[in-house]
Formats: structure tokens, sequence, C-alpha cells
């Protein structure tokens, strides 16, 4: 017998030393489940912790949306002063999610910053918009699917992850009023919305 | 990273199919029964986190073959801990003849001998000698050139004492 042959035979000959395979199938079935397990428990408490900051901001949010109604001056335009004169701030993040919880938002200035990162689409519809200013567009923005009533003005992705709303007459500027009410796609992951320290009024619940 | 349940039953219908082969390979790769199991469902369980990429392969069973030579290859700390069994081979019975004795004897030094070697000389001899593969697809298995291939086998063959003269032969048929 040959070299190629003796070692052929002799591997094959000890084919019986093969473990169980429906021994082995079983123990690898068992350490799926046990991860799949894990993994819920653990995507529940993630969600629970979700829900309870939605509900936290949901619920002062409404508040501070109360105490704008009774204030003398109009709240939108407080919120136009407020975004100018902090826009440049560094951007702290208030995570907010799920679209069932947010029906509405107004967006005081034209840049802030969106990551939603569940899968799904999302429909925002903010009340009227106020925009202070003429905004520029970047060649680098992304368009984001949109659709406005009542003004006309674009939805860009900014490279750095913001969110652009461009007003499409190039002479506008003025304070702009427009029914915003935007789609965007998003990514896998978990629901979050982050603004900048501009703020975004959230209302609904 | 977690897969659909469609992919966890593309999975499982995977590993029914491919699961003895797998087994056997890994026996001969590491020579040891308990060895091969742990090494198979490590693997299994790695194929289970990247099942989209594993499956996207020309050749998943390939793929996971690769995967189970690389993690035989880096394991170093369980090989060096866990003792690899050999023996003679009790389920093949009493020699019938002379010859056949002697032919179980060589089998059982063989294995032996075989257990004795460098990981990569052994991953070598199994895939070219129960896997079948020529010498560039063993090459991408272990990820090296299949002049090292050669080399590997070369000296593995030597420590066998078994470097016989057609040796030269199949290195030139392997090309």
């Amino acid at each position: 017998m040959n070299i190629d042959e003796l070692l052929r035979d002799t591997f094959h000959s000890h084919e019986h030393l093969t473990p169980d395979p429906a021994r082995v199938l079983g123990d690898i079935q068992q350490q799926i489940r046990g991860r799949r397990r894990h993994r819920r428990t653990r995507l529940l408490s993630t969600s629970g912790a979700v829900i309870a900051v939605a509900a936290i901001a949901a619920t002062v949010s409404v508040f501070a949306g109360s105490t704008h109604h009774n204030s003398p001056s109009s709240p939108a335009t407080s919120s136009v002063t407020a975004a100018a004169t902090t826009s440049t701030d560094p951007a702290p993040t208030s995570p907010v999610t799920s679209a069932s919880s947010i029906h509405s938002m107004r967006i005081p200035l034209s840049e802030y910053k969106i990551a939603i990162t569940h899968t799904g689409d999302y429909t925002y519809t903010s009340p009227p918009l106020k925009l202070p200013h003429p905004i520029t567009s970047d060649p680098n923005d992304i368009e984001l699917s949109w659709g406005f009533v009542g003004g006309q003005a674009t939805i860009a992705m900014t490279k750095g992850g913001g969110i652009r709303i461009v007003p499409a007459n190039g002479d506008w500027s003025g304070p702009l009023v427009i029914q915003a009410q935007f789609r965007v796609d998003s990514f896998t992951g978990h629901p979050t919305l982050q603004f900048d320290s501009a703020g975004i009024g959230i209302s609904g619940g | 990273m977690s897969v659909d349940v469609p992919a966890d039953e593309e999975f499982e219908q995977f590993a029914l199919r491919e699961l003895v082969g797998l087994l056997r390979y890994a026996v001969t790769l590491t020579g040891d029964p308990e060895l091969a199991r742990d090494l198979v469902q490590d693997v299994m369980l790695k194929a289970y986190d990247h099942w989209s990429r594993v499956s996207a392969a020309d050749h998943p069973n390939l793929y996971i073959k690769t995967m189970l030579t690389r993690q035989f290859l880096s394991w170093r700390r369980r090989w060096s801990v866990r003792k690899v069994s050999v023996g003679i081979d009790e389920h093949i019975g009493p020699p019938a003849s002379p010859d056949h004795a002697a032919l179980i004897a060589d089998r059982s030094d063989l294995w032996q001998r075989l257990a004795g070697l460098p990981r990569q000389q052994r991953a070598v001899l199994a895939l070219r000698y129960y896997e079948q593969l020529t010498d560039p697809e063993i090459a991408t298995v272990l990820g090296c050139s299949p002049v090292t291939v050669r080399s590997y086998a070369s000296r593995a063959l030597a420590a066998l004492r078994l470097d016989l003269v057609d040796e030269t032969g199949r290195s030139k048929e392997r090309q």
C-alpha cells in the first residue's frame, strides 16, 4: 500500500471516532437558545429604559408647551430666538423615541441633529415652522424623503449627521412659516432622536 | 449579531446536513473526539453569529471547514491542556490474516504518529488525504501559499518516515 492509500485508509478507518452528530447538534441548539434568551432579556431591558425616557420627555415637553401657551410672547418666535442664539453651542442630546410617541414637533432652527436608528419609516408632522435666516444647501447633503404643506423647502441629511432645512426660494430672507411633514427611512439599531441645543419642542405622546 | 427566524431555519438545515462531515474532518484534524466536538461547536456557533456572511459564500461548507481549520490552528491553550487520545482501533475487530493485522498495526501506528505532528502539518495531510483538496485549495483554507503547503506536507511525510519517492510526483501532479 502506498503512502496516499495508507494515509487515506488511516483517516477513514478512524471515522468511527466521530462524535454523535445528533448530540452535538442538540448542544449547539441549546447554546443558540441560551443566546436568544439572553438577547431577548437584554432587548426588553433596553426597550424598557427607552420607553421610560420617552415618557419623561413627553411629560416634560407637554408641561413646557402649556407654559409657552400661557406666555405673552409668541411661542414660535421665542423658539426661533432661542435657536438663533444657541446654534453654535455644542450639541447636547436628548434621546427620544418611537414614532408613535411623537406626532409632532416644532423645529426652531435650520439645522439640528437627528439619528433614527430603528428600522422603518417615520412621519413627523410639525406645527408651522418659522425659519429665521437664509440657509444654503451643501453639495454633501443627502436629500431626505420629504413633503411640505404650506411652504417650499427641502430637508437634507448633512454629512455630519444633522438635518438641514433649506427653503426653496433663494431670495427668502425673512421668517417663513411652513407646515412640515417629512419621512425618514431610518437605519437598524435603537430608536433615538438627538437634538441640538436649540431644542425641539415635542408635543404629543 | 443576530439572525432572523428564516436564517435560523436555514442554519439548522445546514447543520443537519453537514455536521457529520464536519465532525469527521474535525476528528482527522484533532485526533480526538472530544476536541473535535468542542471545535465544531465553537465554529458552528461562530457561523451562526455570522450566518449571513457564511451562507452568502459560494461554498458554505468549505467556508466552515476553513473556519474549523483556522480555529484548530489557533486553539493553542485548550490544545495544550487536552490530551490527544490515540490507540488501537477496537472497532475493526480481530485480524483476519497476517496482512490484515499488519495493516491495522500500520494504521494505528500512523494515527499515533499523525497525532504527534505539528498542527499545520497534520491539517495539510487531513485536507489533502481526507478532504481530497488540491494544494492550491489547501493554501486557501490555511491562508498560505501552495509552496508552503507542499513544504508542510513534505515535512509531515518525512516525520512520519513516509517520505516516499512518490511525493515528488505528487507535487508535480498537483501543480
